[in-house]
């Protein structure tokens, strides 16, 4: 069977199944896992063009279970056969089993997934992945002289996956497009930057009006004037993007399993507890199709097709997120407990981890108060609108957030005063934060690019989203 | 791989102005403890031993780089382009479709043409490896991790209230060797022995996690008993912390969180001092002129290096594309100095031309010792002392940062109180103007500088 994976994988693909059982032949269970890329990259600045074909870094993981520990060996060299060979029998001869919980293989499975698209990517060639690239960083170079260094990046990716256990054999070809233009002005005495992103599977979504980069280009000439906001508490509506790294940060770093097992959420003891305002609905979900953080299964080989849901009406859910190693170590100690498709690894030589895909809040319907964005900036008062997401760190056992964003727009008598604010802190204790959500608009956005640590490392692409969310955080 | 049958099939390849060939062997070694697993009873978190590590990783392996640079005139113009690529195969037939698709790349950019590393170029001899790691046999190595972890536990079952939740320790060996169409080259060893710990404080319903990050390229800069007894501080400190307070006047920045603030990682001297920012116009650099803009400098200058030959630095280098690394001031005494940069960028700016040699890369941030001792910086009046941040980041453009405090403190009149959360807040270049460097010193990561700072003038949004 043909699975319009590169030759030399489609090639791995069969071998798998002979790895797994030479090492099942000392341990009770085993896997491999391959990942590869490819892909181009554009990037244009006023000084630089550069065009690069994305590395393949190919590279396998062979691990084996002996009843407490994972034991894995990871190389780059897949195509010796003879020493893949060679490196399972010496990763498991040491080896001695220890009573202790034993994974499932799962009934039996081969399949391939692909990502589905409009614009097949890999037919676009590199002349137009650069005048897409050009085009962009004209527009914002014509736009104003104060904007001194435009900058257009084209990326194109090809993720390709392969896992084998003794009942699976899975592979995936997730593909991402995105342009991001980055402008940055100065007017001699201050320097600002400003960016966008768009993201898709295929070459469409590079298809970005130029409209809406000539929008990108205006808010960077007007951060020259933004003001600095005062520090204090204030009531503020997130974009989609924020309002999702909100329930990223909160209950999706909260919810991970590996956290939960060894002390370091405090997200444990409220399980079945209320979080948040009956609002609040947070979900993480990796087979939502198309998305920055969309995978088809994990890097333990769960297939992504359920969403873990993590608080439903404000209330916390067992549901958590998953990967082997924490689903074997508590699934006797917490009745419920299920295998989810949140294990996942950085490169094929770190560990795999729970982490988190694509995390969002649910929006509201109508029906339930729900209101479009307009509505809720007339419905809020005296309130700043926080746009356009930079970083957000999580605090999973102090319940501390921290999120920075390029910019806040006054909102003064249920109206947008044109007042901006350049580079906004937000901070808040997440029951807190959380408590407070008064307002969910029936918009539904997770279409943002990212990636997220643990904690400093350990990058994974993710995506977050959701509708616009009004709280109160404190603002510096 | 063979690397000299690569080798051969780059030389011979046609259309290239120049090539940097790069092949690392890496051997690595991953352990990860969870030492206890935590169940919930009655509200209560319930610790059960796990004595078993959750992972163990062994990873062997090798890569093949390459960089082309291609010349081509258009329209009677010069130009030249770059592309770097990966060989997985010695196979010529593959090797010659990579470079086939880094010429295509690097053939359609429109640069202006710059200069290569030539025949003459000198490396540096920079310390990279721990001969105690680069020599030992792979069971040797695993028993030296589980020894740290075991040192680690043992020094932490001391704290009282404290636990170590997660323990990831990380060995990689390297042994490059760079060779370049100029018919240079070079072989070095690198080792790396980094670590990161978890320490959780408890103590009845207050609890806090502080991570340990710790990078080195030798064991023994990893001190078991030091690194336990400063990050369980840091847990129980923040465990017992309370509400943070609204605040404007001087902060002292103290340990970890001093480190944060000054190093290139996360302030905007990587961008302004950047040859290639020069060029562009997007950098407020301009040389002998105050980094602080025209405030009257209230405190001590900063001083200010760049510098890749700090003997076993983590950010230490020999060279970085074939190009060799140097050490350089990009602020003395609070005034632009040098540009870090590459020889494209260098010579864009003409410094080539007038006999400076380029940087190459950002290396470990290196700040000469302050003239006040560290308890004095506190001052006799109220202060805020900031000792972690949650993730400290000026924006790299305009400066300006508002970040999480971790873990800080009020102190007044002789009374300390802790705080956790909160903003501070403040412009990174305007703080210049009025900063104060304690006489001691420390090395956290690549930081080589104060272990204070008192800045004279920051706000807390509590």
């Amino acid at each position: 069977m043909n699975h319009n994976l590169p030759p030399e994988l489609e090639s791995l693909r069969g071998f798998l199944p002979e790895l797994v059982a030479e090492a099942e032949k000392k341990v009770p269970y085993a896997s491999a896992l391959v990942t590869q890329s490819a892909g181009e990259m554009v990037v244009k600045s006023p000084a630089d063009e550069r065009t690069n074909p994305i590395p393949p870094q190919p590279g396998i993981r062979i691990s084996a279970w002996d009843g407490a520990t994972f034991h894995s060996v990871a190389t780059s060299r897949i195509e010796d056969r003879d020493y893949l060979r060679r490196l399972t029998r010496e990763l498991v001869e040491t080896i001695t089993v220890k009573p202790g919980p034993m994974p499932e293989a799962g009934p039996q499975m081969d399949k391939h997934f692909a990502s589905e698209f409009k614009e097949d990517p890999a037919q676009v060639t590199t002349q137009q992945r650069q005048d897409v690239c050009r085009h962009a960083f004209d527009l914002l170079k014509d736009f104003d002289a104060r904007i001194v260094a435009p900058r257009a990046m084209y990326g194109y990716t090809r993720e390709y996956r392969l896992f084998c256990n003794r009942g699976k054999l899975l592979s995936s070809d997730v593909s991402g497009v995105s342009l991001y233009v980055m402008p940055m002005a100065s007017d001699g005495k201050k320097q600002v930057m400003n960016y966008e992103g768009f993201n898709g599977t295929g070459h469409e979504a590079s298809r970005v009006p130029d409209e809406k980069i000539r929008e990108v280009a205006d808010l960077t000439v007007r951060y020259l004037s933004a003001d600095k906001i005062t520090p204090g508490e204030y009531r503020v509506i997130l974009d989609p993007d924020i309002t999702g790294t909100l329930a990223h940060e909160s209950f999706g770093h909260g919810c991970e399993m590996d956290a939960l097992m060894r002390g370091a959420a405090r997200a444990a003891l409220y399980v079945g507890k209320r979080v948040g305002s009956d609002l609040v609905n947070i979900v993480d979900f990796g087979g939502l199709p198309g998305r920055n953080g969309s995978i088809f299964f994990s890097d333990d080989g769960v297939l992504a097709h359920e969403p873990a849901v993590l608080v439903k009406d404000g209330i916390l859910q067992p549901t958590l997120m998953t990967d082997l190693y924490s689903y074997l170590h508590m699934r006797d100690r917490l009745p419920g407990l299920k295998l989810s498709a949140n294990g996942r690894l950085e490169a094929y030589d770190h560990p795999i981890y729970a982490r988190m895909t694509n995390t969002y809040f649910l929006p509201l319907p109508k029906e339930r108060g729900g209101m479009t964005k307009d509505e809720m900036i007339a419905d809020s008062g005296d309130a700043i609108l926080i746009e356009q997401l930079t970083s957000g760190m999580e605090d999973p056992l102090g319940w501390g957030v921290q999120l920075q964003a390029l910019r806040g727009r006054e909102i003064k008598a249920g109206k947008l005063t044109g007042k901006l604010f350049y580079q906004v802190g937000m901070t808040g204790y997440v029951p807190d934060v959380l408590a407070s959500i008064d307002g969910l608009t029936t918009e539904f956005d997770v279409s943002s690019g990212g990636f997220c640590g643990k904690g400093h490392k350990e990058v994974v692409r993710v995506s977050t989203g959701g509708p616009f969310v009004r709280c109160r955080m404190k603002l510096g | 791989m063979n690397i000299d049958k690569v080798k051969a099939i780059v030389a011979k390849t046609e259309g290239l102005a120049g090539w940097v060939l790069r092949r690392t062997e890496t051997d690595a070694t991953t352990v990860i403890r969870l030492p206890g697993v935590y169940t919930v009873e009655n509200g209560r978190f319930i610790r059960h031993d796990n004595p078993h590590p959750r992972e163990v990783i062994n990873a062997p392996g090798e890569e093949v780089w390459v960089t082309v640079y291609c010349r081509r005139t258009k329209d009677g113009v010069e130009q030249m382009g770059e592309a770097q690529g990966q060989f997985v195969s010695d196979d010529e037939s593959a090797v010659k479709a990579t470079l086939a698709s880094l010429i295509a790349a690097a053939s359609g950019q429109p640069n202006q043409p710059y200069p290569l590393v030539d025949k003459n170029a000198v490396y540096p001899k920079v310390e990279l490896a721990d001969p105690r790691l680069i020599d030992a046999t792979r069971p040797e190595l695993l028993a030296r991790v589980q020894q740290f972890s075991d040192d680690v536990l043992k020094a932490t079952a001391a704290e009282a209230g404290v636990d170590v939740s997660n323990l990831e320790v990380f060995v990689r060996r390297f042994h490059s060797r760079v060779e370049t169409n100029a018919g240079l080259r070079i072989e070095y060893p690198a080792t790396r022995a980094d670590a990161e710990i978890c320490f959780i404080a408890r103590f009845e319903d207050k609890v806090a996690e502080h991570t340990a990050r710790l990078r080195a390229r030798r064991f023994e800069e990893l001190d078991p008993v030091k690194l336990v007894t400063v990050g369980a501080a840091q847990a129980r400190g923040i465990a017992e912390a309370g509400p943070p307070p609204q605040y404007h006047g001087p902060v002292v920045l103290s340990g970890e969180a001093a480190s944060d603030f000054i190093r290139l990682e996360a302030q905007p001297l990587a961008l302004h001092c950047g040859a290639r920012a020069v060029y562009e116009k997007t950098s407020r650099y301009e040389k002998g002129k105050p980094a602080s803009g025209t405030a009257p400098l209230l405190g001590d200058a900063l001083t200010l290096f760049s510098d890749p030959l700090v003997p076993f630095g983590v950010s230490s280098r020999i060279e970085a594309d074939a190009l060799p690394s140097r050490r350089v001031a990009l602020l003395e005494e609070g005034r632009y100095a040098e540009l870090f940069g590459t020889l494209r960028f260098y010579h864009y700016l003409g410094l080539l031309e007038q006999g400076s040699q380029p940087t190459g890369y950002p290396g470990n941030t290196v700040v000469p010792p302050g003239k006040t001792k560290a308890a004095d910086l506190l001052g006799s009046e109220r202060v805020v002392v900031v000792k972690t941040f949650s993730d400290f980041r000026a924006d790299p453009a305009s400066g300006d940062f508002a970040s999480e405090v971790r873990l800080g403190e009020v102190r007044e009149k002789g009374k300390v109180t802790p705080f956790k959360g909160g903003l501070l807040v403040g412009n990174w270049f305007a703080a210049l103007a009025d900063m104060r460097f304690s006489q001691e010193t420390m090395v956290m990561g690549d930081y080589y500088g104060p272990s204070a700072i008192r800045v004279g003038n920051l706000q807390v949004a509590g």
